[in-house]
C-alpha cells in the first residue's frame, strides 16, 4: 500500500491507493481458452490487456467514488487491479478479444490453427 | 448462510464466530464491522448529516441475484448468490472466483428511513444511499437570548 501526498488549497490531503491482485478463473474450452477476472466498480475504458509473447497482462483502474462526510467502515480502497499470465497454448494473438460486463472482464484466446486437435485419417495399406 | 466453494468448513466457522461476536457486541453498539474475520461482500460505509452511504463489491452479479432489506430500524441485510457457471465441456485451470450463497448485516448506528433507501448497482459495484431517520438527524438548537 502506498500513500500519495497531495495539495488541495493548500492543505495537504493523504490518499490511499493500492494494488489489488484480481480474482481469476481460467477455463480450457475444445477451440479457445477464457479468462474471467473480477474487477468490481471498473469501468470498461478504464481496463488494459496486452498480449505479448505468450504473455497476458491485465491492468485496471478503480476511479474512486465521490464521498462526503466521515468513514465508518472502509474494506476497500480505489487503485490498481494488475495481473499477469503465461500462456503455454499456442493462441492466435489476432484474434484475442475482451469484454468488460457488471465488473467482470471476459478474455477470448482462441488456439491457433495449427495448435487445434485434429483427427488424423488412418489409411489402410 | 455465507458459503464458498473453496472453504466450505472454514465459512462454517466464521459463521458460529460472528454469531458469538454478535451477541458479545449486542448493546454496545460497536459491531458495525463485524471486523477481524473475512465478510462477504466487502463493504465500504460512510455518513454524512443526512444519510448513511453503503457500497459494496458484487462482480458478476445483477439486481435479480441481489436483495436489501433493512431490519429494525437500523440494520442492513444484503443477500444473494453468485451463480455457478459449470461450462458443458472444457475445463478449469484455476477457480478464484467464489460463487455460492452470502449475506452480511451492517449495523448502523442510528435509524435509517427505509422507504427513502436508494440502490444502483454499475460495474459490479452496488451503491446504497440510506437516509437518516427524522428523528435520528442532529439538529440545531437556537439559543433565545434573554
Amino acid at each position: 500500500m502506498s500513500e500519495l501526498v497531495t495539495k488541495t488549497n493548500g492543505n495537504p490531503v493523504v490518499q490511499r491507493r493500492v494494488t489489488y491482485t484480481p480474482s481469476v478463473d481460467i477455463l480450457e474450452l475444445p477451440d479457445e481458452l477464457v479468462l474471467l477476472v473480477d474487477l468490481p466498480g471498473v469501468k470498461a475504458e478504464n481496463v488494459d490487456v496486452h498480449f505479448e509473447r505468450g504473455e497476458l497482462t491485465v491492468k485496471a483502474r478503480r476511479e474512486a467514488t465521490p464521498k462526503s462526510g466521515r468513514a465508518l467502515v472502509e474494506e476497500f480502497l480505489p487503485g490498481e487491479f494488475s495481473r499477469g499470465f503465461l500462456i503455454s497454448q499456442d493462441v492466435a494473438a489476432d484474434q484475442i478479444t475482451a469484454e468488460v460486463k457488471d465488473g467482470v472482464l471476459k478474455v477470448h484466446l482462441p488456439k491457433s490453427q495449427a495448435a487445434l486437435p485434429r483427427r488424423i485419417a488412418v489409411k489402410g495399406a | 448462510m455465507t458459503t464458498s466453494r473453496l472453504l466450505p468448513n472454514l465459512w462454517a466457522n466464521f459463521d458460529r464466530l460472528h454469531g458469538e461476536m454478535d451477541r458479545l457486541l449486542e448493546g454496545w453498539g460497536v459491531d458495525l464491522t463485524r471486523g477481524l474475520v473475512p465478510s462477504y461482500p466487502p463493504v465500504n460505509v460512510w455518513e454524512d448529516a443526512d444519510a448513511f452511504y453503503v457500497e459494496a463489491e458484487l462482480p458478476g452479479m445483477n439486481q435479480e441475484q441481489i436483495q436489501i432489506s433493512v431490519t429494525h430500524k437500523n440494520q442492513l441485510m444484503l443477500q444473494g448468490e453468485r451463480l455457478d457457471q459449470e461450462p458443458e465441456k472444457g475445463r478449469w485451470h484455476r477457480r478464484e472466483r467464489g460463487f455460492g450463497r452470502f449475506q452480511r448485516v451492517l449495523k448502523l448506528p442510528l435509524p435509517i428511513d427505509a422507504d427513502k433507501v436508494e440502490a444502483k448497482l454499475e460495474h459490479g459495484l452496488l451503491q446504497l444511499t440510506l437516509p437518516k431517520a427524522e428523528e435520528a438527524k442532529p439538529r440545531k438548537i437556537a439559543v433565545k437570548a434573554e
